[in-house]
């Protein structure tokens, strides 16, 4: 019986048509965990900085986790790796739903897929058959029609589906891999890896049950982690509202961004807050594979222009990206925004910043209505946005006519946004300034300049600008004291401060790799307080492999060393480790926040020296070694 | 019959499959949704999930096609399978409206609800209130003749 892992790889070759099951050795599970850190692990050695991302070597690997498909709350989650065509370092990104739990089921912990397919293909995995199927009456399809038409052809509504939508096709660089319609591996352009295999869908299926090593401690080990989450202070907030109570919170704070994060307070904030949302729009609450927080929620537009539209979601993210973001205060048209990027498969946060990117160049005078698709592009013209998500979906792949787009393409906006902001800004003159970006993703919606933590986390995040790399969310929600136990100040939980922030960061970089290698999610596991000695308990009761507390920090540690190694070895260097300049020179012009700018220099020494990294941010021999990582020091 | 029964606010569950996770679990030591013996259906375009799990019938088809006589009344007042006598023919699985009967994957033989001894693991662990197991109204006419 499998306990906990199955212990199993799925190879998969499109070129050839080679399909292998190989074990998993006990030392990389005990090493790497599951999830985020085996997929790392396998990446490293099968990529490096000539590997063409979009190419056949590029390996796309899906990995969960030794909880996922257990009882153990929020644990049905999935990791997507490969070399990212966005940034050209570490792509990874993670998704809830039920296809992490089903891949279990169906006898595996990772699937590797390489190559390139001659035509459109699906994967369709039950149990130990596995098979390459036809995709050709599948391409051209979103993802929503996709899913519909795979489980007719199946004839089994309970068939799990990862799939891309016309983004991932197109080679749309900011698009993700969906699954359950609305769950999205959004970050990284995973979907255009995909595409670029002709790979249209995953599906999975079994039964081939998860065993449990010690029955009654890990009983009593999850009935207490659910007793936790019942009575924290924030589960009835995060079970009803979920993220988007996030948008109404971060206006007070002065944290939220407006017009391309120019400033970080919306006066309209209310009326794309997640409690409108909900007493407006929500017609239920909806959960991801067992999960008891339930923090999605189920909407539908009974009325006006937008009638008719329903779906899951949308997160704060979202809500943020194409709300206060682009200045766009009218929530039903956001609703349809986040179910149109649900259906092309686009990542949200990067769609949303990439357009808040081009309607700043508008302002500025930087872009023209005849090269924006002839699109006005004031700030808050929902039917443009709408139209820009269209023409992105569509972009006219670039990627494979060459390096340099040609001139006609210039008159494309959609096709230029789609190669991302950091590329999108080369092709339109002193734009620069306005692609807020970091390794080349589009930042997230934080307005770091009010929460120093977040802004350290977001420049040394090992896949670009992002908030769950670190998740330092202790600076806002934690108490003095707890601050001052764990991290040795109480300035920790001081949102304006910069002490003790590069030790929080570490703390909370290290315990992200862990929810994300068990595959728990941190949207529960962070601000409901779980604690990485309730995860050792469950994990060594589940798997009999013992691990402690400190073991599971160990193995946090190795998999951010590990892809910091990665990230150099594809050429990245320290001077990425940085802030847009907007967040470091452009005090915030007003709200709770007002005033304040980000000054890096007063946590990222300090942070390299914690990790044990040079002043170049190159980690330590002494470091890797103890880590068992010196196999991989850089030659 | 049974004075206590599941029954079901459908319209609170949120989809999470735990009852599934929590039965199977009870039932075999194992977390595997396909042996248990509630299911969440599911139609995503529409956001809706329903739990299904045994409606503890009146007129108890699984009982009456069964050729091996297996079916028998629990002393919680619901019907179970003398698993020794059943032969895994299905004809139960057929019979049920509402499809809530399987095979085991393990045992091959047929399997339904059996209110956990008494204490329903899908009710103890339902985030929602969904379901529920508790004393039940005698006094109307529906519920004297059609239970649920």
């Amino acid at each position: 019986m499998a306990y906990g892992w199955n212990r199993k790889v799925l190879k998969v070759n499109l070129t050839t048509g080679n399909i292998i099951i190989e074990p998993i050795s006990e030392e990389i599970l005990k090493n790497y965990l599951g999830g985020r850190g085996i997929n790392i692990e396998a990446l490293y050695g099968t990529t490096n900085k000539n590997t063409d991302p979009l190419g056949p070597d590029n390996p796309l690997i899906f990995g969960t986790g030794p909880l996922t498909g257990t009882i153990v709350p929020s644990s049905g989650r999935h990791n997507i790796t490969a070399k990212s065509p966005l940034t050209g370092i570490l792509g990874d990104s993670n998704s809830g739903g039920f296809w992490g739990a089903e891949l279990k089921q169906a006898g595996y912990d990772q699937i590797i897929i390489t190559g390139k397919a001659e035509r459109p293909v699906y994967l369709k995995i039950i149990n130990e058959k596995v098979e390459i199927c036809n995709a050709e009456h599948l391409w051209g399809k979103n993802v929503w029609e996709t899913e519909k038409l795979i489980k007719e052809e199946l004839g089994d509504n309970d068939v799990q589906i990862a799939s891309i939508g016309q983004a991932g096709e197109n080679l749309v660089k900011i698009s993700g891999i969906m699954n359950n319609l609305s769950r999205a591996a959004g970050r990284t352009g995973m979907g255009a890896v995909m595409g670029s295999k002709k790979l249209k869908a995953v599906v999975v299926r079994g039964n081939q049950g998860i065993g449990v090593y010690d029955l009654k401690r890990f009983s009593e080990n999850v009935e207490e982690m659910i007793k936790n989450i019942y009575s924290s202070p924030y589960y009835e907030a995060r079970s009803s509202y979920g993220t988007t109570m996030l948008v109404n919170l971060n206006n007070r704070l002065g944290n939220l961004p407006f017009r391309n994060s120019q400033g970080s307070y919306y006066k309209d904030a209310e009326k794309i807050g997640g409690e409108l949302l909900y007493d407006k729009y929500v017609t239920k609450s909806k959960a991801c594979f067992s999960c008891p927080v339930h923090c999605s929620r189920y909407y539908k537009v009974k009325s006006g222009p937008f009638a008719g539209t329903q779906g899951e979601g949308p997160e704060y993210e979202t809500l943020v990206s194409f709300g206060s973001g682009c200045d766009n205060s009218n929530l039903e048209s956001i609703l349809y925004l986040n179910n149109l990027c649900n259906q092309y498969g686009l990542d949200t946060i990067s769609t949303g910043g990439v357009i808040s990117f081009a309607m700043e160049c508008y302002e500025k005078g930087l872009i023209k209505k005849e090269n924006a698709n002839d699109l006005d592009l004031s700030w808050g013209n929902y039917q443009s946005i709408i139209d820009l998500v269209e023409k992105i979906s569509i972009h006219e792949q670039i990627a494979q006519i060459g390096k340099e787009i040609p001139q006609k393409l210039l008159q494309n906006l959609g096709s230029i946004l789609a190669e991302g902001v950091k590329k999108a800004s080369e092709y339109i003159p002193n734009s620069e300034p306005y692609a807020l970006e970091i390794k080349g993703m589009e930042v997230a919606a934080q307005g770091v300049r009010g929460i120093k933590a977040m802004g350290l986390g977001w420049a040394v995040s090992s896949r670009g600008a992002d908030h769950l790399r670190a998740f330092p969310i202790a600076e806002s929600l934690w108490s003095e004291k707890d601050a001052e136990e764990v991290f040795g100040t109480k300035d920790a939980a001081n949102r304006f401060a910069y002490k003790g922030k590069a030790k929080l960061v570490k703390w909370t970089e290290e315990f992200s790799a862990i929810t994300d290698c068990l595959e728990m999610c941190k949207i529960v596991a962070m601000p409901l307080k779980l604690s990485m000695s309730s995860f050792a308990e469950i994990t060594s009761a589940l798997t009999g492999i013992k691990f402690s507390e400190q073991d599971l920090f160990t193995i946090g540690e190795r998999i951010v060393n590990l892809e910091r190694i990665y990230n150099l070895k594809m050429g990245l260097t320290y001077k990425e480790d940085r802030i847009p300049d907007r967040y470091r020179l452009e005090p915030v012009p007003e709200g709770n926040s007002k005033g304040e700018v980000l000054d890096l220099d007063k946590m990222l020494p300090e942070y390299y020296q914690l990790r044990g990294w040079n002043e170049k941010g190159i980690p330590s021999s002494k470091k890797l070694d103890e880590l068992g990582l010196s196999k991989n020091i850089l030659e | 019959m049974s004075d206590k029964l599941t029954i079901i606010n459908k319209n609170n569950c949120t989809g999470c499959k735990i009852c599934e996770l929590a039965c199977a679990f009870f039932h075999d030591r194992i977390f595997n949704p396909s042996a248990a013996r509630i299911y969440v259906k599911k139609v995503e375009d529409k956001g809706i999930d329903i739990p299904i799990i045994c409606r503890d019938c009146n007129n108890q088809a699984c009982k009456l096609v069964c050729p091996e006589d297996a079916f028998y009344l629990s002393d919680l007042g619901i019907l179970k399978i003398d698993e020794k006598k059943c032969t895994g023919c299905k004809a139960c699985i057929s019979a049920c409206p509402f499809n809530v009967i399987k095979l085991s994957p393990y045992s091959g033989k047929a399997i339904k609800c059996d209110l956990c001894d008494g204490s329903p693991q899908c009710v103890n662990w339902c985030p929602n209130n969904v379901l529920d197991y508790k004393e039940k109204a005698k006094n109307s006419l529906k519920e004297r003749f059609v239970k649920f």
